[in-house]
């Protein structure tokens, strides 16, 4: 593998302490125990091959360490839990997806993080990172409790070809176009719409590299691990560019661009979230609405993940039981304005939110937005991760630089 | 000083600049006052329910607190540590004087991204985690350069007379310093300390890169920002601009009058640095 | 004398802690950043390692996107930096000669400001800039204009508002000490021998500030050439700067060979900077740049 020969001369060349297991730049031990080269390091193995299983034995309780949005947390929801176990749980809250893998590689042992989720656009890349331990399903029963869509190793987003589990979904989405109703009442049909000179300057977008390929190659018909560099490329660039056009820079978060709406300096924001709904009622705003146009959008899951460097996994199982049970899924997809994966739920949801995602006919709904994967990390023939970010920092600055 | 170079221009645009300077910074504190959640006019109405809001918050006082604890330390390590080198430096002679000038100033010029950048990096290679500890660390190097200028500018106008003439009457090291040179400098060391409470207190993007999972009150309102904003963050604003401008006018009272005192006893003793 | 000859030793070991501590707390980092400047990034993300090369180099200045974002944080800078060395000449006049018995207190106000939130600040032109902002509901309500101004936000031009607004206090205080040597009686005389404002200005007091203003000028240009927050919530699409996919290279895409060649060729592009400085400085007979002098 040749990463094991590139660490392999690093840590000669660099080794400035003998004898320890190193966390070279950042590099944890596991990874270099993964690549087959390594002074040791302790817990599991990752990559390619089997994955060791997180242990579910042992006491419930003591500190749980968190590591993943703040909100995933959902303090309310899981309160009851909380009491009943007596668990103390410790957050680190991440301020965008790659500081999970950043900080678990660079955890030593001091942060143990026992739970974690992740995008299933990041599964494969997780995969090859081996930042995850296998999650044993018997260990969660609520799994039953789940679609049967989520249940399964659909997109192999929570379940390997090989059996192991990686992940446990819990709650789901899909980007959109959010509005402001007073000033743009019924929002737009189309996507394309964003492009009427009535809008210009009065579109927002957010910077989030994958959503924006994600939603932006569904609208295309395209898949963002697929993109062709010569034929699809440009289509993407050209898309993005006219819509990044329209507005006037994008925002840095999804916070911002909501502040954008609420103050009224956008009428529409691109790469929409229902959540921003809330937080514009929040800010004193109640007209934002959120809705699929007619091409749909693209979808996003979050599943809960137990990270090798977990020392308390008997309570990351616990919590992830949990927050399958009907009505702590609803109190939590209620808490985050987000569409519950769990069968049971949907009618204790209320109805505000409910009415938000058509579960009468999820199937239908599902095909609507897709989940797709992130951009490969290494391809010859597609667009790779690391490409894709240099090219989207250039269409952020491009209109107007 | 005389009334011939009185110049109604200067004074415009000294005018001008004051109401510029200060015309964001009334918005910051009018609209903590909002009654309700935006931040743009118009108006509608005082109401402390944000003052309420963030002070009851939990994470808001821990990441207060935290703020809190980094600023004094890094204060206190500098003051010790800069007052040391600042004396030292402004006797050394010889080359080592321009070497040790240059590395005491060069982090001055280096944007606090490239400081954080290579201590994250560092701290990532000697397996020191990111914590209070790390983020100090990382602050004093930001603020030891201030600290510096600031003492050198009044060493190297001190008069070297008094000290000699100390020491030639028998007082050790210790002493001059004690008894001649300390009641000179207290007053700016004093500034000079209030000025690096107040730049780590409110340091954010060197702390960004070093921090764990602690939070200090510039971080807390990088992730306030992140989101919708309310007027919370011109609360927490209006609070910080309180304290510290309150911090800085006690310092700066106590600079003139000691050097008011000090010009009055001895007249020849140097030049002031508020002149 | 030779007490004194004994004590030479004296000072330099006073200065021991803090050489030892920028030792192993800015000259080390330092190093090692560099030194990671040349290694080659793995292919996943977060991992490096040799053998050592220039390809990170080769890359930066290949990126036709870092160009762009260069060039971006050089005009930014730019603009900052003389905007607010410009406006504070004036202001550092009229504290040093003509100030008078308001001169502390208006030296108090100015230097307070330093200690308003960065953040928040920013947040705060937002307020003041927007179209429902404090200046366009003024200017809207006054009747000077029918609609509300959009090009007063989200452009080059706030950026620069904003970064002046935060640099000003220091560039003032800094050419303010700068005066202080400088008596009035010389521009007085100057005053007498039937020199005009303009002339005063030009062969007196210009001459013998450029120094400290070129200084001024550096230290803003840096400053303000690196921001990257600043430009991200108030600079629109231009608003993407360097810094930002330096930040990025090492927390988001785990590049940190390209993060730490982007971040070490700022730096020389800086330090290339400051030595055009001293030169034209010394190319115009007027002094040379010193630090606390």
């Amino acid at each position: 593998m040749r990463n094991e020969t590139i660490e392999r001369l690093n840590r000669r060349q660099l080794l400035l302490r003998s004898g320890v297991a190193i966390a070279a730049i950042g590099v944890s031990p596991m990874l270099l125990s993964a690549c087959g080269g390594g002074d040791g390091g302790s817990g599991g193995t990752g990559a390619a091959g089997g994955m060791t299983t997180a242990g579910a034995d042992g006491e419930v309780g003591g500190a749980v360490d968190y590591l993943s949005w703040e909100g995933y947390d959902t303090p309310d929801a899981i309160k009851p839990w909380v009491d009943a176990s007596g668990v103390q749980i410790n957050a680190t809250y991440i301020a965008t997806h790659d500081d999970i893998q950043a900080k678990i590689l660079a955890a030593d042992g001091s942060t143990g993080y026992d739970i974690t989720t992740y995008y299933q656009g990041y599964k494969p890349l997780y995969q090859e990172l081996g930042i995850l331990q296998a999650i044993d399903s018997e260990k969660i029963p609520n799994i039953a409790n789940l679609f049967e869509y989520f249940q399964g190793d659909a997109g192999g987003f929570w379940v390997n070809p090989d059996g192991a589990r990686t992940g446990v979904p819990w709650t789901f989405g899909s980007l959109a176009l959010t509005w402001d109703d007073t000033r743009l009442p019924g929002g737009v049909k189309s996507y394309y719409d964003l492009f009427d000179p009535s809008l210009t300057g009065k579109v927002a977008a957010v910077d989030d590299p994958t959503g924006n390929l994600a939603l932006a190659s569904h609208v295309l018909g395209l898949k963002p691990d697929a993109i062709n560099r010569e034929t699809d490329l440009p289509k993407v660039r050209e898309f993005l560019g006219n819509v990044v056009a329209q507005t006037k820079g994008v925002s840095a978060s999804f916070g911002d661009a909501t502040n954008l709406l609420v103050s009224g300096e956008a009428d529409i924001c691109w790469l929409g979230w229902a959540a921003m709904n809330s937080f514009a009622a929040d800010a004193g705003n109640a007209n934002v609405k959120t809705a699929l146009p007619e091409e749909g959008g693209s979808g996003f899951c979050d599943a809960f993940a137990i990270p090798i460097t977990a020392d308390n996994p008997q309570t990351a199982y616990s919590w992830i039981n949990n927050i399958l049970e009907p009505d702590v899924n609803a109190a939590a997809n209620d808490y985050l304005i987000g569409a519950t994966p769990v069968a049971g739920s949907v009618d204790l949801l209320a109805p505000a939110t409910r009415d938000l995602y058509p579960y009468a006919d999820l199937d239908e709904f599902l095909t609507q937005i897709p989940f797709y994967n992130n951009p490969l990390v290494e391809s010859e023939e597609f667009l790779t991760m690391k490409e894709w970010l240099e090219i989207w920092t250039e269409i952020k600055a491009n209109a107007g630089a | 000083m005389t009334d011939r170079l009185r110049s109604p221009g200067t004074m415009i645009a000294t005018l001008i600049v004051l109401t510029f300077l200060y015309a964001p910074l009334m918005i910051v504190v009018l609209f903590s006052f909002h009654s309700s959640g935006g931040l743009s006019l118009p108006f509608e109405g005082f109401s402390l329910r944000w003052y309420e809001d963030v002070l009851l918050k939990d994470e808001f006082r821990a990441a207060a607190l935290n703020s809190l604890i980094v600023a004094v330390a890094t204060s206190v390590t500098t003051l010790l540590v800069g007052m040391l080198a600042s004396i030292g430096l402004s006797k050394v002679r010889g080359r080592a004087r321009p070497v040790l000038g240059a590395l005491f100033f060069v982090p001055l010029t280096l944007p606090g991204l490239f400081i954080g950048l290579s201590l994250l990096v560092w701290f990532s290679r000697i397996g020191l985690p990111p914590s209070l500890a790390t983020v100090t660390l990382a602050h004093v190097v930001y603020v030891f350069p201030y600290f510096i200028l600031i003492l050198m500018a009044v060493l190297t106008r001190l008069d070297p007379t008094l000290e000699e003439t100390a020491a030639d009457l028998g007082a050790n090291p210790w002493q001059v310093f004690q008894r001649v040179t300390l009641p000179q400098i207290w007053p700016i060391m004093l500034a000079a300390s209030c000025l690096t409470f107040a730049l780590s207190f409110d340091e954010f993007i060197i702390t960004f890169f070093v921090i764990g999972s602690d939070s200090t009150l510039p971080m807390y309102i990088w992730s306030q920002l992140r989101r919708t904003v309310n007027p919370g963050i011109n609360v927490i604003s209006t609070l910080l601009l309180a304290i510290t401008m309150i911090l800085w006018a006690v310092a700066f009272i106590a600079l003139l009058r000691s050097e008011r005192r000090r010009r009055a006893s001895v007249p020849e003793a140097g030049k002031g640095v508020i002149a | 004398m030779e007490q004194r000859q004994g004590h030479r030793l004296g000072p330099l070991a006073l200065t021991l802690p803090a050489v030892l501590g920028l030792a192993l707390l800015f000259v080390a980092p330092f190093v090692t950043f560099s030194i990671y400047s040349f290694l080659t990034a793995g292919i996943l993300p977060f991992s490096v390692g040799g053998p050592l090369t220039f390809d990170a180099y080769r890359s930066v200045v290949e990126s036709e996107v870092n160009r762009a974002l260069a060039l971006n944080s050089l005009w930014t800078g730019l603009f900052a930096a003389a905007t607010t060395v410009v406006v504070s000449l004036p202001v550092a006049y009229w504290l040093r000669y003509a100030a008078g018995s308001r001169r502390n207190l208006v030296l108090l106000l100015i230097t307070a400001t330093i200690f308003a939130s960065y953040l928040v600040r920013i947040y705060a032109w937002r307020s003041m800039l927007g179209q429902n902002g404090v200046i366009n509901s003024a200017l809207v309500s006054l009747g000077v204009v029918d609609e509300p101004l959009a090009f007063l936000l989200f452009n080059r031009f706030a950026v620069t508002v904003a970064l002046v607004h935060i640099f000003l206090p220091y560039v003032v205080l800094l050419l303010y000490a700068a005066l202080l040597p400088i008596g009035p009686n010389m521009l007085e005389a100057a005053q007498d021998l039937g020199a005009g404002v303009v002339r005063r200005w030009t062969r007196v007091v210009l001459p013998l500030v450029a120094a400290p203003a070129g200084t001024a000028f550096v230290f803003v240009f840096i400053l303000a050439a690196a921001d990257y927050v600043t430009p991200q919530f108030l600079g629109g699409t231009s608003g993407v700067m360097l810094g930002v996919r330096i930040q990025e290279s090492f927390l988001k895409s785990g590049d940190w060979p390209f993060g730490a060649a982007s971040a070490l060729s700022m730096l020389l592009a800086f330090l290339a900077l400051y030595g055009l400085v001293v030169l034209a400085l010394r190319l115009t007979g007027l002094r040379s740049i010193r630090f606390a002098s």
